[in-house]
C-alpha cells in the first residue's frame, strides 16, 4: 500500500513494545484520536501487546473482542508466558504481518488496527473496519423512474461490490492505486478482462501512474488529470452515481475509475451520444426510448441554440418571422428599454444566478428564493415592462431543456457555449450563429476521449454501430457490443446460427 | 495559451461591435402591411399601412399605455416623390420607424398609376430584396390610399384581410384570379403581353373612414372584389365584369373551385336555383392552324358536388346526371364565350393565346408577332367542357317533389 511520493524509510520496529509505541505517537505527532490500548496481564506491570488504531475509523466493538480473545488466550490454558508470536495466530479475521514502521503508520491511518506485541520486532495488520459512513442511497443527481434505485456511497470498497454483485464474473477486474501524496486516496480501476480493449485500459493505468499531487479529494481531480484535452467545455469522461450504468457501460468496454470518497464513478472512454444516454433507456421499452433520445437531442439544440436563435432572427432576420407572430413579438417589445442580446443575457444570467443559488443556499430557504425568482424576476419584470414576455418564455424553456440532458457535465458544457452564441448572434444574426456553430461542431468532432474520436459513430460513419445511438433498437437486435470501444470479444448474444447448433 | 487568450479577446472584442452595423430591434421597425401607388401631379405618392403593434390585443400591459383599446391598429401614411424609392424615404421626415416591406401582404395600385404605367413598380420589387415579388396585386379605380385607409370590419390588420379575401376568392370562386407581383411581371412580359388584376371597390353609401365604421356591426359600405383590371403590357387598358372575368378564368386555367348555379332546363336563363360546387377543372388549350388564321382547341374538365337541386328528376338515374351535367357544360361554354368577346373587344389577349401559338408555331409566330392584336380578332375557339357530377349527395330527390309525391299519395 505504499504509494508513490513515500519515502520509504525502511525503519523497522524494535522488539520493545513500549519504544515501539513511543515511534508510533511521536510520528503521528500525538494526535488525540490516535489510540494505543496496552494489553496488561493480572499481576504484571508492563504490557504484553498493544493496539493502535485510529478513533472512528475502526470497529470498536470487534477490537473489544479481539482483546477479550487475546486475554482468553494468555490466562487460560496456557498458563505462564507464551510465546507472543503465537498471539498473532489466535487473532481472527483479515491478517497481514509487517515489520516496518512506515507500513504500519500507513496501514493504521488507511483504518486498519496494528497489534504490536512485546518481544518481536513485528506486527500484525488487522482489518476492522467500522465508524460512520453513509449507507447506500439513491443516488441524487440521476434518478431513474424504473430500474435500480442504488447508488454509489463515498467508501470505495462498498462501491466495488456493488459492481461486483451486478457483475458475477471473474474476468471483472479491479486495479488499485494509490494517489496523492499527503491525502494517500485509493483508486481503484475496474474492466473486465476480454471485453474492454487492453491498450485502454493500460492508458489508463498510464495515465493515473502520471499524476503526481498531494491530493486527490473527489473524482473530478482525476477526470482533470487524465482527460485528453483540457481546452474544451466538454466532457471527456462521464461520472455516474449509478452501479448499473457504470456495470452497462463495463459491459460495453468501458472502463471505470473509482476513487475513495466519492460517489461519482469516473468512465471512459465516451463519446459524445454516451452524454444522451440513460440508463433508463435499456430498461424500457425500446419504442419509448428511442423517442426520449431524440427529445434530448432535441433539447440539447434548444439549450444550445434557442436564445442566440431568438436574438438573431428578432434583431437580423425578421423576414423569417411569419408576419402575425412577428406582430405579436413587435407588440411585446414595444417599450422595453434594452435590446434583444442585453435582454437575453440579462435574463440568462439572472436565471443562472437562481440557479447557483437554488445549489448553494440551505434547504430551509428554498421557498424564499423559488418565490423571488418565479414571481419578482419572472412576472414582475414582464410587467414592469423591463423584459418581453416572449423572453421570460424563451429563457424558461432553455433552461428546462438543459436539465433534459441526463449528463450534468454536459450541460454545464452547454450553459458555457450557450453564452457564446448569444453574443455572435447579437451581433452578426444567423450568419454569426453559422460563424459560431460551425467551428464549435469542427472542434466537437476532433475531440478524442482515450483515443476515442468523440463523434462516434455518427463522424466517421459506421451504420452497425448505430443501433444504440440515436434510437436504441430492441434488445434482441442489439447483438453486438460497440466496435469502437470492445475489444474483439464482441457478440452480446449468441446469433441465431449458433444458437440453433447449440440445441 | 495563446490561441486562448486570442480566442478570449475575440469574443470580449465582440461585445463592443453589438449595436452597429444593421440591426435593428423590433420595436424600431414599421410593419408595412400594405402598400399603396398613386400618381399625383407626375409624380410617385406612395401609401403605407403600417401595423401598429402596442395597439394589437396582444400588447403588453403597463408598456405603452395599456395596450388595445380605442387605437387603430394600423397607421396610414402618404408621401410624394419623383421617384419611388425617393417618395419612400421622404417618408421618415413623418415616421420614425424604418419602413420594413418584407412583411407587405397587398399591392394597391391607383387607377391614374395604372394608366401612366406599372413597369416602375414591378422593376422596384425585382430589384431589392426586401421587397418581396410574392406580394398580392389590386387595382382600384380611384386612389389607392382610399383603400388603404378602410377598415375591413373584424379584422385587425386590412392589409392583411384583404389580402385573404384576394386569397380565398381565388380558391373558392376563381372568378377573379389572384395574381402576384412576380405572376404580373411575367404575364406582362410575355408574348400575350396582357394581365388581369382584381379590382378593389368601396360600395356602399357612407363616408366610411376607420372612425365611422368601428361602432356598427353591420357597415354600410364594404371593400369587394367588383371587377378585373386589365393590363396591356404595363398600361391599364380598361375592365372587365364578372361574368367576363370568370370566362378569362376558365380560359387562362385558373379555376381551382367555384359554385355554378344552374337552372333546370339547359339555356334557361331564369330560375337558376340549383347549384353545383366545382371541385376540381382542368382546361388545356392547344392552338391549331387552319388556312391563315388560328383555331384554340380548349378542352375544360370539370368535377364537383352537387350542392342544391331543385329540379324533377330522380337522381340515382344517370339520365338525370348526364342532364345536369350538359346543362352546366352548357353554362360554362356562355361564360367562357362571354369572357373571349370581352378580351377580343379590347383587344387583348388575356387567356394567353399567344405564347401556345409561339410554343407550337415558333416560325409563324416570327411572321406574325407584330400584328397579333388584328389577328386576335380572327381566332376561333372550339370549346369542349365535360363536367362530371362525383357526388350527388345524400337525398335522391328535390325536397319539393318529396312533397308533391307525399301529397298525391295522401289522396
Amino acid at each position: 500500500m505504499v504509494g508513490k511520493g513515500n519515502q520509504d524509510s525502511n525503519e523497522n520496529l524494535p522488539s520493545d513494545l513500549s519504544q515501539s509505541v513511543e515511534i508510533f505517537r511521536n510520528r503521528l505527532g500525538k494526535s488525540s484520536d490516535f489510540k494505543a490500548r496496552e494489553i496488561i496481564l493480572p499481576g504484571e506491570s508492563s504490557p504484553v501487546a498493544a493496539i493502535c488504531y485510529f478513533n472512528g475509523l475502526v470497529d470498536l466493538k470487534s477490537i473489544n473482542k479481539m482483546i477479550a480473545t487475546v486475554n482468553d488466550f494468555l490466562l487460560g490454558e496456557n498458563q505462564g508466558k507464551p510465546s507472543p508470536s503465537s498471539i498473532v495466530d489466535i487473532i481472527p479475521g483479515d491478517l497481514r504481518k509487517s515489520g516496518n514502521i512506515d507500513n504500519l503508520i500507513q496501514a493504521v491511518l488507511d483504518g486498519s488496527t496494528v497489534m504490536l506485541i512485546d518481544g518481536i520486532p513485528s506486527a500484525a495488520i488487522v482489518s476492522l473496519p467500522g465508524g460512520r459512513r453513509r449507507s447506500v442511497e439513491e443516488p441524487s443527481s440521476q434518478t431513474v423512474i424504473r430500474g435500480p434505485k442504488e447508488g454509489f456511497t463515498e467508501d470505495v470498497a462498498t462501491n466495488i461490490a456493488l459492481i461486483r454483485r451486478k457483475i458475477r464474473s471473474p474476468e471483472l477486474r479491479f486495479e488499485d492505486r494509490t494517489i496523492g501524496r499527503v491525502t494517500k486516496t485509493r483508486v481503484s480501476v475496474a474492466y473486465i478482462n476480454g471485453i474492454a480493449k487492453d491498450e485502454v485500459v493500460k492508458e489508463v493505468l498510464t495515465r493515473l501512474d502520471r499524476i503526481d499531487v498531494d491530493s486527490i479529494l473527489e473524482s473530478g481531480y482525476i477526470e482533470e488529470y487524465i482527460q485528453d484535452t483540457t481546452a474544451t467545455p466538454f466532457p471527456t469522461l462521464i461520472n455516474t452515481e449509478r452501479p448499473d450504468a457504470v456495470a452497462g457501460n463495463l459491459l460495453d468496454g468501458q472502463v471505470a475509475i473509482l476513487v475513495d470518497g466519492s460517489p461519482f464513478v469516473l468512465v471512459a472512454p465516451v463519446t459524445f451520444f454516451k452524454f444522451f444516454l440513460a440508463s433508463e433507456d435499456y430498461y424500457q421499452r425500446y419504442d419509448i426510448s428511442s423517442f426520449l433520445r431524440l427529445i434530448r437531442l432535441f433539447s440539447f439544440l434548444v439549450a444550445l441554440l434557442l436564445p442566440s436563435l431568438y436574438i438573431a432572427v428578432t434583431t437580423f432576420q425578421q423576414e423569417m418571422i411569419p408576419t402575425t407572430l412577428l406582430i405579436s413579438l413587435a407588440a411585446q417589445r414595444e417599450g422595453t428599454p434594452l435590446p434583444a442580446l442585453l435582454e437575453a443575457l440579462l435574463m440568462e444570467l439572472t436565471f443562472e444566478v437562481i440557479r447557483e443559488a437554488g445549489v448553494r443556499m440551505p434547504r430551509v430557504v428554498g421557498p424564499a428564493i423559488s418565490i423571488v425568482g418565479a414571481l419578482v424576476l419572472g412576472q414582475a419584470a414582464v410587467q414592469a415592462g423591463l423584459v418581453s414576455a416572449a423572453m421570460v418564455i424563451i429563457v424558461s424553456f432553455t433552461a428546462i431543456s438543459n436539465f433534459v440532458i441526463p449528463y450534468f457535465s454536459m450541460s454545464a458544457a452547454v450553459r458555457l457555449v450557450r453564452f457564446a452564441l448569444m453574443l455572435l448572434a447579437g451581433t452578426f444574426g444567423l450568419y454569426g450563429i453559422l460563424a459560431g456553430g460551425i467551428p464549435l461542431l469542427i472542434h466537437m468532432v476532433s475531440l478524442k476521449s482515450f483515443g476515442v474520436p468523440y463523434f462516434l459513430p455518427l463522424a466517421p460513419l459506421s451504420f452497425t454501430n448505430l443501433k444504440d445511438v440515436l434510437i436504441r433498437a430492441p434488445w434482441p437486435l442489439l447483438k453486438t457490443r460497440p466496435s469502437y470501444i470492445s475489444s474483439d470479444n464482441r457478440d452480446r448474444q449468441a446469433s441465431k446460427k449458433q444458437s440453433k447448433n447449440s440445441k | 495559451m495563446r490561441r486562448i487568450r486570442t480566442c478570449c479577446l475575440l469574443v470580449l472584442l465582440s461585445l463592443f461591435v453589438t449595436g452597429c452595423w444593421n440591426r435593428t430591434e423590433l420595436n424600431e421597425l414599421g410593419i408595412t402591411v400594405a402598400t399603396g401607388f398613386d400618381r399625383e401631379n407626375g409624380k410617385w405618392s406612395m401609401s403605407y399601412q403600417i401595423a401598429v403593434p402596442s395597439a394589437m390585443g396582444t400588447a403588453q400591459s403597463g408598456s405603452g399605455g395599456g395596450g388595445g383599446g380605442g387605437k387603430p391598429s394600423v397607421h396610414v401614411f402618404t408621401t410624394v416623390g419623383s421617384s419611388i424609392r425617393e417618395a419612400a424615404d421622404l417618408g421618415y421626415v413623418e415616421n420614425p420607424r424604418r419602413l420594413y416591406f418584407a412583411h407587405t401582404d397587398l399591392l394597391v395600385i391607383g387607377r391614374e398609376a395604372a394608366e401612366f404605367g406599372i413597369s416602375e413598380i414591378l422593376g422596384l420589387y425585382f430589384r431589392n430584396n426586401d421587397a418581396r415579388e410574392t406580394v398580392l396585386v389590386a387595382l382600384t379605380d380611384g386612389k389607392a390610399r382610399d383603400i388603404l385607409t378602410k377598415v375591413v370590419p373584424s379584422e385587425t390588420m386590412p392589409g392583411t384581410a384583404l389580402a385573404e379575401i384576394i386569397q380565398k376568392e381565388s380558391n373558392f370562386s376563381s372568378i377573379f384570379p389572384k395574381v402576384k407581383v412576380y405572376e404580373l411581371a411575367q404575364k406582362v412580359l410575355s408574348d400575350a403581353g396582357a394581365a388581369g388584376v382584381p379590382v378593389l371597390e368601396f360600395t356602399g353609401k357612407g363616408q366610411s373612414g376607420m372612425e365611422s365604421l368601428e361602432q356598427t356591426t353591420s357597415s354600410p359600405g364594404t371593400l369587394k372584389l367588383t371587377r378585373l383590371g386589365v393590363f396591356h403590357r404595363d398600361r391599364f387598358v380598361g375592365w372587365m365584369n364578372r361574368e367576363e372575368s370568370f370566362g378569362i378564368s376558365w380560359l387562362s386555367d385558373h379555376v381551382k373551385g367555384s359554385t355554378l348555379a344552374f337552372g333546370c332546363s339547359e339555356g334557361s336563363q331564369e330560375k337558376k336555383q340549383s347549384s353545383f360546387r366545382i371541385t376540381n377543372a382542368k382546361t388545356t388549350v392547344t392552338p391549331i392552324k387552319s388556312g391563315e388564321h388560328f383555331k384554340m382547341k380548349i378542352k375544360v374538365k370539370a368535377k364537383g358536388d352537387l350542392l342544391e337541386f331543385q329540379c324533377n328528376g330522380d337522381l340515382t338515374k344517370p339520365e338525370v346526371i348526364r342532364k345536369i351535367e350538359k346543362t352546366l357544360e352548357e353554362d360554362i361554354l356562355a361564360i367562357i364565350q362571354a369572357g373571349w368577346k370581352a378580351s377580343k373587344r379590347m383587344r387583348v389577349d388575356l387567356p394567353g393565346f399567344a405564347d401556345k401559338v409561339h410554343r407550337k408555331y415558333p416560325k409563324t409566330w416570327r411572321e406574325i408577332k407584330a400584328t397579333w392584336e388584328d389577328e386576335l380578332a380572327h381566332i376561333e375557339l372550339d370549346t369542349e367542357v365535360h363536367v362530371s357530377v362525383q357526388r350527388p349527395g345524400l337525398i335522391k330527390k328535390s325536397f319539393e317533389q318529396l312533397q308533391k309525391e307525399t301529397g298525391e299519395q295522401d289522396r
